[in-house]
């Protein structure tokens, strides 16, 4: 079972590296990125293209570079001029720019899987009497890595105080002489670098490389924003593993829960989200808005 | 040094907030302004520090300038940068931050020496926000939070400093020592606009003050004369002028009958 606990921990992890860029850009533009998955596909399709030039390790720094460069680029040129728009609009509007990065990205891969030349491969090793693909593992590790590195940022470093600021008061922000737009520029840009990075550990084993069906997966990261509340960091992490361990555990008892349909795994995620929203909408760390007095 | 010249402002393209209003502050000096409710001084403060647009408003004439410098063509960091900085009304302080956090937002624009030689200094001035340095902002009491707001803005080492209604919410022991506070930094040589309703405490920082009526300004002179005039005592200071209910002192433009400003 104990396999089940790792699978749940390493897709969780990487879920919270999806859903945290998710958070952070919101809370520092107040933008819903739907675009945000694309950044994770383009990211993995940089790396798997690049990585018999520039050896893996190259490899996974233009992917990272890419999606950092893909962010930036839709901040600059699609989100930057209209933000003024209501918060719908610009919503929508990376809806369509998902769909149009997503076809284009997937027409690209075509029918192949692509690897990502990941050194460890589909290695395995045996923990408590059980495989573990070496991919999940390595993926646990630089997950918390990343994440912790991310919080010494956000608690302690001037953008991480000047971002806090202004996602509880954008205009005294500005009235201290905060430039906003560049606290969103940065908050895209790590977004960026945390889905270059999730990119990865979602084509790795068990999954035998980058495939159209990554879109899907992807996908799961936004309920685990919601989860745990839109505008929540920590809520971020608490999501993701809610969603991992709800997937794995999904997954490894799909015999049992065959009544329910197969694929039950997949849209488990969605159902948790639901069943939370019902009962806490604002998500488990999310703050209610209230109006300010 | 600020000289807001026939400014008139819009809100939502129709609605006038301001009507030509003019006005200076001279460096080192300080100013009241005084108004009622919808009176348009926060409209004022909006236009110096140009976030008019946040609320849907619009500087449709006249001109504000800061040592000469155009400040309606700046952007509202940008204003920061030439020193004006603002403790806008109702403290909005960051609950979520400490209160170190929060001053460290406010002096995030000058270098590292120099935002730790303004937070000692703002220390010095409060000492009370050093002891709670830790605490969350939201766990201060209102008194302390204004003292951060105006210790936030003093990270920014401003040299004209404008508070949007500072007394309000509090009680009258606590706005005598924001007064205090406030005069203090006046004679340490940071100019001040101070927007008020309540004119006791304003004519008691200021040297020179402004009423604002409905967008404009129907009277202006130094505090101390001001005082005496029978429309303050009458409408901002409690004192009654008159016996037997004779009716209230006149003021340009007054008209009593229905609301009938806005839409």
């Amino acid at each position: 079972m104990s396999e089940t606990l790792i699978t749940g921990l390493s897709l969780g992890a990487v879920y919270a590296l999806v859903a945290l860029g998710f958070v952070v850009v919101f809370k520092a533009s107040e933008v819903l990125n739907f675009a945000h998955g694309s950044f994770v596909i383009a990211g993995a399709y940089v790396t798997a293209r690049t990585h018999e030039l520039l050896g893996f390790y190259g490899a996974v720094l233009a992917g990272i570079a890419a999606a950092a460069v893909l962010a930036l680029v839709v901040e600059r040129l699609l989100v930057r001029p209209i933000r003024d728009a209501p918060v719908i609009s610009l919503a929508i509007m990376t809806i369509g720019v998902e769909v149009i990065l997503n076809t284009e990205l997937i027409r690209r891969i075509g029918v192949d899987i692509m690897p990502l030349g990941q050194p460890w491969g589909a290695d395995a090793v045996s923990i408590l009497g059980s495989n573990v693909p070496v991919n999940r593992i390595v993926a646990v590790i630089v997950a918390v890595i990343v994440i912790g590195a991310f919080l010494l940022v956000f608690r302690f470093s001037p953008w991480g105080v000047a971002m806090r600021a202004a996602a509880e008061d954008r205009e005294t922000a500005e009235l201290l002489g905060l430039n906003l737009g560049r606290i969103s520029m940065v908050a895209w840009l790590i977004a960026g670098i945390l889905a270059g990075v999730a990119a990865i550990f979602l084509t790795g084993a068990p999954t035998p490389g980058l495939a159209p069906t990554l879109a899907a997966v992807v996908l799961r990261a936004f309920p685990a924003a919601l989860i745990g509340g839109l505008d929540s960091v920590p809520g971020a992490l608490v999501g993701g593993l809610i969603v991992g361990m709800t997937e794995a555990y999904a997954v490894a008892f799909q015999s049992e829960l065959e009544f329910l349909g197969r694929g039950i795994g997949e849209v488990m995620p969605f159902l948790v989200m639901i069943i939370v929203l019902v009962i806490r909408p604002q998500g488990l760390f999310g703050r209610k808005e209230t109006a300010r007095v | 040094m600020l000289k807001v010249s026939d400014l008139s402002v819009t809100y939502g393209n129709t609605l006038p907030a301001l009507r030509g209003v003019s006005l200076e502050v001279p460096a080192g000096g300080s100013v009241a302004l005084l108004g009622s409710n919808g009176a348009g001084k926060t409209t004022l403060l909006r236009a110096v520090s140009n976030t008019l647009r946040r609320h849907r408003g619009k500087a449709v004439s006249g001109s504000i300038t800061f040592d000469g410098e155009e400040l309606l063509r700046l952007d509202t960091a940008a204003i920061v940068g030439r020193n004006v900085v603002q403790v806008p009304e109702g403290r909005r302080i960051f609950g979520r931050l400490t209160v170190e956090e929060n001053l460290r937002v406010g002096g995030m624009r000058s270098g590292g020496r120099e935002a730790a030689r303004a937070r000692d200094h703002v220390y010095e001035l409060f000492p009370r926000l050093k002891e709670r340095r830790t605490q969350r902002g939201q766990l201060l009491s209102g008194g302390e939070q204004q003292m951060l707001a105006i210790g936030r803005a003093l990270m920014a080492g401003p040299r004209l400093l404008m508070l949007d209604e500072p007394s309000l919410g509090l009680a009258p022991k606590i706005v005598s020592q924001v007064a205090e506070v406030v005069r203090a930094i006046n004679a340490a040589g940071t100019a001040i606009l101070i927007i008020e309703q309540n004119a006791n405490m304003a004519l008691g920082v200021a040297d020179y003050a402004y009423v604002l009526e409905r967008g404009q300004v129907s009277l202006d002179g130094d505090s101390a004369r001001l005082k005496q005039t029978d429309e303050i005592k009458h409408l901002y200071l409690g004192h009654s002028s008159d016996e037997g209910g004779a009716p209230a002192p006149s003021l340009v433009g007054k008209s009593l009958g229905p609301w009938k400003e806005g839409r």
